[in-house]
């Protein structure tokens, strides 16, 4: 139990007083090896007893190659529990007490004294390498091969019957070899590297170790994989090894369309095509039943529109005179008589509904001032519109004339080019008017009149702001000391605003609203109150439009949301 | 650029020069213009492209108006021409114009419908501005036109600029990598 030697004829262990089993006397019972000592985890983790008896006797075996063990081989005593369980690595028992290896070997003499006489003789039979009695027993052919193991010197350990005898071998026994069965060796060098080898490991711990042997049997594989064999490379290491399976795409065996005759598959396409049909007719029955909510919003935008213009309502009047259209009206009403005043037509016709009248209501006021008007336009229509403008102020007013109080010069060509060339030169007096083809001379109201430096104000009737812009960059900033007034849609009184908060323009008068209030200041009746009352109820028709559709879009998602 | 900074009659003299220049070709310009309509729906006439009647409709009425106009005549104020801009043009263009308001309307719908907020949003300041440029605002609320000036002069005035200065800045921006040649193979293959 303890390990500890105890005499032969003990019953009880000296040192732990564990009882002790007689030697020799129970060769029938059955062998149970470690009896007398404690279960360790390991064996009651072990799966089977055989298994384990196996195990256990299997170092026995190394250490005596001669004794079989078996059902007939007896209890092992302590003391050779004790040497076991120091071979096999197990130290239950403290550093001190058990020998080292190379002690237990130097000891063996000293503990011959407490080896039992049959193991003495077992052993004395097994050491049969060293014993000319066993050699002389054994058969020819075994005693030649026999002979070099007996060879200390001899570096390499050699295989039990020799190497250079392996032809030999009956083909059980090379069979046997070849499989790798572990061959026995000599007592001598066997003892030494017993006193080094490892516990081993009964078989249910080693099931659970990893295949080591397999892995390193895979790694020389690939070693020698990787050496080449052949060509230039052959012998060295470390080329780039060949890929030793050729990945290929996976072979998808063709799909056996079935055999379809024209008359299915006519059939078929009469078939989508009549259900294609008969999505379509009920899509577009869906469409027809669509109430026209869009249609109903347009009838009642114009008749908003329509209804003021044809009755000629005044429902609206102006009442609020902004403060850049009082601007306007204080730098006309401040200009000397007679002076002259350029005046710019750069709109066309799509915008002449809100434009014409803020041009004949600046016309009228300039006219009744008694300001010469010398127009000019940098848009092809625009001569024609400022003609057609002022026929209608002179029609109210007798006494205006065209080539006194008014004078239209015609199309200005080149945008920038033509307002620079307006700057720079003269007005060419020798040159034809739009309206009557005769030369400017000849005109009154061109009368000291020589550049644009000459007149006493630009106005700029523009419906665009590049066409405001570069009127100021090219012309206001050559012609600082005369004042540029504008009159613009609706649309555009973001745009100029900073230029009249700049000062580089000097009043403003915006939209159909503004051509209203103007005609106010200057005394008249708006003469566009119909057109003022359409606006304002088409503004009014589109608001509550939009207020509709807002409510829709926002009902419209909700459900949608649900 | 140099005019601007100086008056040296020299240099004033060439500005002048350079000026009328550019005046004549841009005329001319005009009347190329004029020609490349004529060979354009000639060549679908001749072709038979599809519409090729509207190319036929447009030379024929265009070649009216050059021979009613023709030199000789008082141009543009000539009865006959004026009848056709008075009575044709005008009314047409005036038309396509006065269809805008059908089309806010539609294009404000179409917004509600896929972005309710932002479109919300725009539409109620739209709003304000549309009541505050007729009388109407005022009747309802007398500072209505004042709040819409408010709204025009500054939040919408520094949109505006904004916009602006970012469409100067890219402007010389791109002026300097023409000058400087860094995009030639764009300009000039």
């Amino acid at each position: 139990m303890c390990g500890a030697p105890n005499a032969a004829d003990n019953t009880v262990c000296d040192r732990c007083e564990a009882a002790l089993m007689p030697i020799g006397g129970e060769d029938d019972a059955p062998l149970e090896p470690d009896s007398g000592r404690p279960p360790t985890t390991a064996d009651q983790d072990a799966p089977a007893a055989p298994e384990e008896t196996t195990e256990s006797t299997s170092s026995l075996s190394r250490l005596f190659p001669g004794a079989k063990p078996g059902r007939g081989m007896p209890a092992l005593p302590d003391e050779m529990h004790g040497q076991s369980r120091t071979m096999t690595g197990e130290t239950d028992q403290p550093a001190e007490s058990s020998p080292s290896p190379s002690e237990g070997s130097a000891e063996s003499g000293a503990s011959d004294d407490f080896t039992p006489g049959w193991l003495q003789e077992a052993m004395g039979k097994t050491d049969f390498s060293d014993s000319a009695e066993t050699s002389a027993e054994l058969p020819d052919w075994l005693q030649e091969t026999n002979a070099p193991t007996s060879d200390a010197s001899s570096p390499e350990p050699r295989a039990p019957f020799g190497g250079d005898s392996a032809p030999e071998l009956p083909s059980w026994l090379r069979g046997d070899e070849e499989g790798g069965t572990e061959s026995p060796q000599p007592p001598d060098q066997e003892q030494e590297e017993l006193t080094l080898e490892p516990a081993a490991l009964p078989s249910w711990l080693k099931s659970l170790q990893p295949e080591v042997v397999a892995f390193s049997d895979e790694i020389d594989l690939a070693r020698k994989e990787a050496e080449a064999s052949s060509g230039l490379l052959a012998g060295i290491p470390g080329p780039l090894p060949v890929e030793p399976i050729v990945a290929m795409p996976h072979i998808v065996a063709p799909i056996r369309q079935a055999e379809i005759s024209e008359d299915v598959r006519a059939g078929q396409l009469l078939r989508k095509l009549q259900s294609r049909r008969a999505a379509a007719e009920a899509e577009v029955k869906q469409e027809a039943f669509r109430f026209p909510w869009q249609v109903i919003g347009y009838l009642v935008l114009l008749v908003a529109l329509l209804v003021p213009l044809l009755l000629n309502t005044k429902l609206f009047n102006v009442e609020r005179s902004p403060e850049p259209s009082k601007a306007f009206f204080k730098a006309v009403e401040t200009m000397p008589q007679g002076s002259a005043v350029l005046m710019v037509f750069d709109y066309e016709a799509d915008l002449m509904g809100e434009m014409e009248p803020e041009a004949k209501a600046i016309l009228r006021h300039l006219s009744e001032r008694n300001l010469r008007v010398v127009s000019i336009s940098t848009v092809p229509q625009g001569p024609y519109l400022a003609q057609q403008a002022w026929n209608q102020v002179a029609k109210d007013d007798a006494q205006t004339q065209y080539g006194q109080q008014f004078i239209n010069l015609g199309f200005l060509v080149g945008r920038e080019i033509g307002l620079r060339s307006l700057v720079q030169g003269k007005f060419g007096l020798d040159r034809p008017d739009f309206t009557n083809g005769r030369l400017l001379h000849t005109y009154a109201a061109m009368k000291d009149l020589r550049n644009i430096h000459d007149v006493g104000a630009i106005i700029i009737v523009g419906s665009t702001p590049e066409t405001i812009r570069i009127w100021l960059e090219q012309v206001g900033t050559k012609s600082q000391q005369v004042p540029i007034l504008v009159a613009v849609p609706a649309s555009v009184e973001p745009a100029v605003l900073p230029y009249y908060h700049a000062k580089q323009v000097k009043g403003i008068v915006v939209g159909l609203v503004g051509a209203a209030d103007y005609e106010l200041q200057t005394g008249h009746a708006p003469s566009s109150g119909a057109a003022i009352d359409s606006l304002s109820v088409g503004a009014l028709a589109a608001l509550f439009l939009m207020a509709v559709g807002a409510l829709a879009a926002i009902g419209s998602n909700r459900r949608k949301r649900k | 650029m140099l005019s601007f900074f100086t008056s040296a009659p020299t240099i004033q003299g060439l500005t002048t020069l350079f000026i009328h220049t550019a005046m004549i070709i841009a005329a001319f310009a005009f009347l190329l213009g004029v020609l490349n309509i004529l060979l354009v729906h000639l060549g679908k006439i001749a072709r038979r492209e599809g519409g090729w009647g509207y190319s036929l409709a447009l030379v024929l009425v265009m070649l009216a108006v050059l021979v009613l106009g023709r030199p000789g005549t008082r141009g543009p104020m000539e009865g006959s021409v004026a009848w056709v801009l008075q009575n044709i043009q005008i009314p047409l263009e005036a038309a396509f114009l006065s269809l805008l308001i059908f089309f806010i309307i539609t294009a404000s719908q179409r917004a509600l419908r896929s972005r309710p907020r932002e479109a919300g949003f725009m539409l109620f300041v739209a709003a304000i501005v549309l009541l505050g440029q007729i009388p109407v605002g005022e009747k309802i609320l007398p500072q209505w036109p004042a709040f819409k000036d408010w709204l025009l002069a500054v939040p919408t005035m520094a949109g505006i600029r904004g916009l602006l200065l970012g469409v100067a800045l890219g402007t010389i921006a791109t002026g300097l990598r023409l000058l400087a040649l860094t995009d030639r193979e764009r300009y000039f293959k």
